[in-house]
């Protein structure tokens, strides 16, 4: 009887297998509970392990979903590093405390082309256009989930989301009742510690308050010197969430942290020797406040007011940067006849910077910026259609963002995409949208001293080349960069275990950032050579990802994603002056809980060869292979042990080369202890 | 020995790429599966207000993804004394008129408490997956309790809607409210 089960279970696979595009082929157990009396099914024991692999992402887009779940068994102990979790994302460590991530392709320490939002506040710095990594932290264990979009998502989020959208989101605080104790330390992450609280204020409000701190070592240059590198943090903040009325709902938050930051810089200088290497430490700091009041009219309209302030300071060895910046956004969600969902809204963003350049104690200096304040607005509004074509089977979503801000003043964002469901288990979906990255403070208003090259001695002495310095200069007339993106993506269950999500795209950029050489000029001995912003550079990208979730057994589960991406730049104007992200990406994940109280994690990790560019010169970063082992115990309801394994395949390897300063950092193999206690 | 065990490996796991479920977890049934019968049981043990407009289906709604969706076509035009179940996938969260009973799987917390607002006193059977759905206005909560349904019933919402639920049932349920 058994063995016959199991035939057919069999049988029932293969045939699910074969038919990949026939409608879903009903398995096994499906009528055993039909048969079932309601006392039995109430006593049945009740799994629901597939589900992960069987729910497919209703989006007419590049989504992928990191969940809580995924972020504690990778292990991750930071933002970014649990991005790695995502198809289709370049991340790549630079140091201890640096990292480079983008989406689709041009990444580098100030990706540019992807937008990060953290409960609704946008981490994307105006001053670089880009992420300080090292400043955005949440209470991990308080993520609800991390939603990456890839490809544009500007039409709703806004400018500087032309090749993704990152999404963090917490839990409520409903949900983070009661204490959560988390320590531990290792190699790499030397001692770390968060604890959080969570109460109930009264009959409809919820809160929690955290603290975290952490000290991370440092790793090791090529030349196998301790790279200096390591950096602490300490962290806190709070959430209240109040259900004000069966309509209305508040929700108050805010973080505020400080963070020490080591790091060997190099920099050039006109004066002998024409270059210096430095210990730096600099310090950030910075803060947040934000308030979401949510009204709910009926089950399909609804509007959202929120606001927010977020504040930091950095100092760098070469540079000072300070905002402050203010953010109101109203959104309203509505019904309209029989099958339009429509969604529009209005933003208003003030920024103030102060922005100096800093001298060295040797009296050098690489960086100065003119203006050292501004103050800056940004307008924006957005409308969007969902229409329902053919109900439960066609969708068409049609909007725009329009906006001004005061670097390159207006911009229309349009997107148009389409949706298939001809059957529960298959989604299809295309689009093509249009998206900007709007010019950043430094690229219109900086100058920065980038290389020196030392006097050469001619041939006949005593005559020499006189040292010739490169200075990168900022133009007011920069504009913004343009990209046209056309995508296709197919979901399916494969079967009752294994989905798959394959995604292609296309992407058309215009107005891309190229550094033009200037006029020389002779200044004091040296020939200063400017680089100057334009927008002359063209290229395109284009490439798949590919993600997919098989629950092999009810206790073991595997994630992969597989990412290719080709870049191609206009070379006519000479050499592009733009890194160029790994062709490939694999992530191999297996998830192991073979005892309730047991988790057995490995993560594979291979990525290409990563070329660089920079004052360094260009270089081709050694593609490289990787793995992490978890494995954690819980031996006591509430507390769980977990040791960590962390970039295990070598003492030591490479992933970025900055851009500028920071001197090549290969990321150490780490390894580290946790016990997390919730009661 | 070593030789022979190397001989059965691949076998071994073939076996265990095609065994889905440990040994000691052979009793147990997929959730959404169970939750679709269960929900299927609970529509035979209610009577509706003679009064309902009802003709030779039972329409049962259902709000939820592809997964949930799935697990209710097994249950699409089944039997209910004399009538057959009909199963309607909502897409949106409009007419409501148009069902006896409304299946959430889940929906964000405001919105849900709108859904309420909205279908209150109407002869609408509401069952969702949890015990705050009962709670804060559903009739039937269904609460995965360590691996087995708890079968919550809100009798107050119930009979506001003038719905009957018959006593074998909620002998089995969780009473909220009187």
């Amino acid at each position: 009887m058994k063995n016959n089960n199991k035939k057919t279970a069999i049988s029932c696979h293969l045939f699910s297998a074969i038919l990949l595009f026939s409608p879903w082929v009903s398995c096994e157990e499906q009528n055993e509970a039909l048969n079932l009396s309601v006392e039995d099914l109430l006593n049945v024991e009740v799994t629901s392990v597939a589900k992960k692999a069987q729910s497919l992402n209703d989006a007419p887009a590049a989504a992928f979903v990191i969940s809580n779940e995924d972020i504690k068994r990778s292990g991750a102990t930071s933002i970014p590093d649990a991005l790695r979790l995502a198809p289709g994302l370049d991340v790549a460590k630079i140091d201890a405390n640096k990292w480079a991530v983008s989406s689709r392709g041009f990444n580098g320490r100030f990706a540019n082309k992807l937008l990060v939002l953290i409960d609704g506040r946008n981490a994307y710095t105006r001053s670089f256009a880009g992420v300080y990594w090292e400043n955005q932290d949440v209470m991990m264990e308080d993520i609800d989930r991390i939603e990456v979009i890839r490809g544009p998502g500007a039409a709703l989020w806004g400018a500087n989301a032309v090749n993704g959208v990152i999404n963090i989101i917490t839990k409520h605080s409903a949900e983070t009742q009661g204490a959560s104790l988390n320590v531990g330390g290792g190699t790499k992450e030397q001692d770390f510690g968060s604890f959080r609280y969570g109460a109930k204020l009264s009959e409809n409000t919820t809160a929690r308050a955290y603290v975290k701190g952490f000290n991370r070592s440092d790793n090791t240059h090529l030349s196998g010197d301790k790279a200096g590198d390591d950096w602490d943090k300490v962290q806190g903040g709070f959430r209240m969430d109040a259900q004000i009325s069966s309509r209305d709902a508040l929700t108050t938050q805010g973080d505020i942290y400080q963070t020490q930051v080591n790091q060997s810089s190099y920099y050039p200088q006109i004066t002998p020797l024409f270059q210096f290497t430095g210990k730096d430490t600099n310090s950030a700091s910075g803060g947040n406040v934000l308030s979401r009041l949510q009204h709910t009219f009926s089950p399909t309209s609804d509007y959202s007011l929120q606001f927010y302030y977020d504040t930091y300071t950095r100092d760098e060895g070469p540079y000072h940067d300070s905002r402050n910046t203010l953010d109101l956004d109203f959104q309203h969600r509505f019904a309209l006849l029989d099958r339009h969902e429509l969604i529009w809204g209005l933003g208003y963003r003030f920024g103030h910077d102060h922005i100096v350049g800093n001298v060295f104690p040797n009296g050098s200096s690489v960086f100065t910026i003119n203006p050292v304040s501004v103050n800056d607005q940004l307008y924006s509004s957005f409308i969007q259609d969902e229409l329902t074509l053919i109900d439960n089977k066609l969708w068409l979503t049609l909007g725009s963002r329009f906006e001004h801000n005061d670097y390159s003043g207006f911009e229309g964002q349009p997107s148009a995409r389409v949706m298939w469901a001809p059957h529960n288990q298959h989604r299809l979906w295309a689009g093509v949208s249009r998206a900007v990255r709007t010019p950043s403070r430094v690229e219109q208003d900086f100058n920065l001293l980038s290389s020196v090259t030392p006097p050469q001695a001619l041939p006949f002495p005593p005559f020499g080349s006189p040292p010739i310095a490169v200075t990168v200069q900022g133009n007011p007339d920069y504009r913004s960069e343009q990209v046209i993106t056309y995508e296709a993506g197919y979901r399916t269950t494969l079967t009752q275990t294994m989905s798959l999500d394959v995604t292609g795209f296309y992407n058309d950029y215009r107005d891309l950032r190229y550094p033009l050489p200037g006029t020389p000029s002779f200044n004091a001995g040296s020939i200063i050579q400017p680089l100057i912003f334009t927008n002359q550079l063209q290229g395109k990208t284009y490439g798949v990802e590919i993600a997919t979730i098989w629950q092999m057994l009810d206790w073991w589960r595997w994630d992969a994603n597989y990412s290719w991406l080709h870049t191609q730049f206009d070379n006519s104007i000479g050499n592009p002056q733009t890194g160029i992200s790994p062709k490939q990406r694999v992530s191999l994940r297996g998830a192991l809980s073979p005892r309730r109280d047991i988790d057995l994690d490995f993560w594979l990790r291979y990525v290409d060869t990563n070329f660089t560019v920079g004052t360094f010169g260009n270089t081709s970063v050694k593609g490289y292979v990787t793995f992490d082992l978890r494995v954690a115990w819980r031996p006591y309801a509430g507390i769980e042990l977990a040791l960590v394994g962390q970039n295990l395949a070598a003492q030591k390897h490479l992933e970025y080369i900055q851009e500028n300063q920071t001197l090549p950092t290969a990321i150490d193999r780490g390894m580290y202890g946790k016990i997390s206690w919730s009661f | 020995m070593s030789k022979r065990v190397g001989k059965y490996l691949p076998l071994l796991a073939l076996g265990l790429l095609f065994n889905t479920r440990l040994p000691t977890q052979a009793q147990s049934l997929e959730e959404q599966t169970v939750l679709a019968a269960l929900a299927l049981n609970i529509v035979r043990f209610t009577t509706w207000p003679s009064e309902t407009p009802m003709k030779e289906t039972i329409d049962f709604c259902v709000i939820g993804d592809n997964v949930i969706q799935q697990s209710f076509t097994d249950i699409d035009h089944k039997p209910v004394g004399a009538k057959t179940l009909h199963i309607i996938n909502l897409s949106r969260l409009r007419n409501f008129e148009d069902c006896h009973v409304l299946y959430v799987s889940e929906l964000k917390q405001n919105i849900l408490l709108q859904v309420f607002a909205e279908i209150k006193k109407r002869p609408l059977l509401t069952i969702g997956e949890s015990y705050d759905f009962a709670a804060q206005g559903g009739m039937v909560g269904l609460e995965n309790v360590n691996g087995k349904i708890t079968l919550h019933v809100n009798l107050t919402a119930a009979h506001e809607s003038n719905l009957n639920i018959s006593a074998r049932l909620l002998k089995l349920a969780k009473i909220i409210g009187n």
